[in-house]
């Protein structure tokens, strides 16, 4: 029996009404703010639906995917005042985009170089989803990713944007541009953040949830208030910034110890 | 090496942990630390200079403090060397 929560029982029906549900299916799956219980008013309902024969309809948009078949396909409805955005995914997408982010070759060749963001997003958001239908195909795969190499292969990427602002950070303070510096610095601390999230199971990719991500994860190196207290600049003196940024390349540098790249448990 | 001194990792280090293995690079240097290392890497902050830096590691090991002493001296003479720590004067500031 398929595991269905109250909040999307509607959900199929509102898309075999509509004629936007394939007969065939792997799975239906909520992902995103309203899958994690995060979402407002305005927040986006963000379905995915797998199956094994390819969507197709007059309405579909597509997306570019990095896979042997290279696209996805998109519809936008309206419901009860909320936008739905349903993505149509392949099962054999599914499964190619599953195998660029094993442990073997991640440890082997590093991160994929062929991992798509549209590939990246609904992997992450697999972790995280409710299925709505096909609930043991979707466990299965879903305990794949959650124990594939995917939140490593996104804290590093991370890491790298994390690195460059803190190189963006330097140059600029070695120019004389102090206040400037502020910027790169704000985004090496949030690439920082997120990237220990990422290695902490949480790889959300929008940085809006991180503040979620950090209160759900309550990390012994980053308790909530300190975050907010970077997050916010406090402390942030305009017309003497380099304290400040001393402070947040140091902190950047202690998420960067904490942020384990290997496998879970090592 | 003059005691007042302060360590301090430089912002353009690349960090990186498997599994617990650090690696730090900067450049064309990289290394590895040793679990001493790490300890030290990890205390390096605005208000520890080189003394007390040396402080927590005998305190850390309850090792010899000559023995401590010279070895963390070097330490930190071969990773500012490498370009992996600045030494800063305890009066530097950034300049406003």
């Amino acid at each position: 029996m398929d595991q269905t929560t109250g909040a999307f029982t509607n959900v199929l029906g509102e898309l075999a009404q509509r004629g936007l549900l394939p007969s065939t299916r792997s799975a239906v799956f909520v992902g995103g703010s309203l899958a994690r219980g995060w979402a407002h008013a305005r927040s986006d309902m963000d379905i995915v639906v797998i199956a094994p024969e390819p969507w197709s309809s007059a309405t579909s948009t597509q997306q570019s995917v990095w896979l042997t078949v290279p696209t996805i396909q998109v519809e936008v409805i309206t419901v009860a005042g909320r936008r739905w955005e349903i993505k149509y995914w392949l099962t054999s997408q599914v499964e190619e985009a599953m195998a660029k982010v094993d442990w073997e070759a991640f440890e082997k060749n590093g991160p994929p170089s062929d991992l798509g963001i549209y590939e990246t997003f609904t992997l992450e958001r697999m972790c995280h989803g409710i299925a709505i239908d096909g609930a043991a195909w979707f466990a299965e795969h879903r305990a794949a990713v959650r124990d594939s190499a995917l939140n490593s292969i996104i804290a590093l990427q991370h890491l790298a944007k994390a690195d460059s602002a803190l190189e963006d950070m330097v140059g600029l303070r070695e120019a004389g541009e102090e206040r400037d510096a502020v910027v790169p610095a704000r985004n090496a601390f949030g690439f920082a953040v997120d990237a220990l999230n990422a290695s902490r199971g949480e790889a959300g990719l929008e940085p809006k949830w991180r503040p979620k991500r950090v209160a759900l994860l309550n990390h012994p190196c980053l308790p909530l208030e300190r975050y907010w207290e970077l997050e916010l600049c406090v402390g942030l003196d305009p017309r003497n910034p380099g304290p400040w940024l001393d402070e947040v390349a140091l902190t950047c540098g202690r998420l960067f110890l904490d942020t384990n790249l290997g496998r879970p448990n090592t | 090496m003059d005691d007042t001194l302060i360590p301090l990792p430089r912002p353009i280090v690349r960090v990186r942990n498997y599994g617990g293995r650090i690696i730090l690079s900067v450049g064309e240097n990289t290394v590895e630390l040793s679990e001493s290392a790490e300890m030290m890497w990890r205390s390096l902050a605005p208000d520890r200079d080189v003394r007390k830096l040396v402080e927590l590691v005998v305190d850390a090991y309850d090792a010899p403090v000559d023995e401590v002493s010279s070895d963390v001296r070097e330490w930190i003479a071969e990773m500012a060397a490498s370009g992996f720590i600045e030494l800063r004067a305890a009066t530097d500031r950034p300049t406003p």
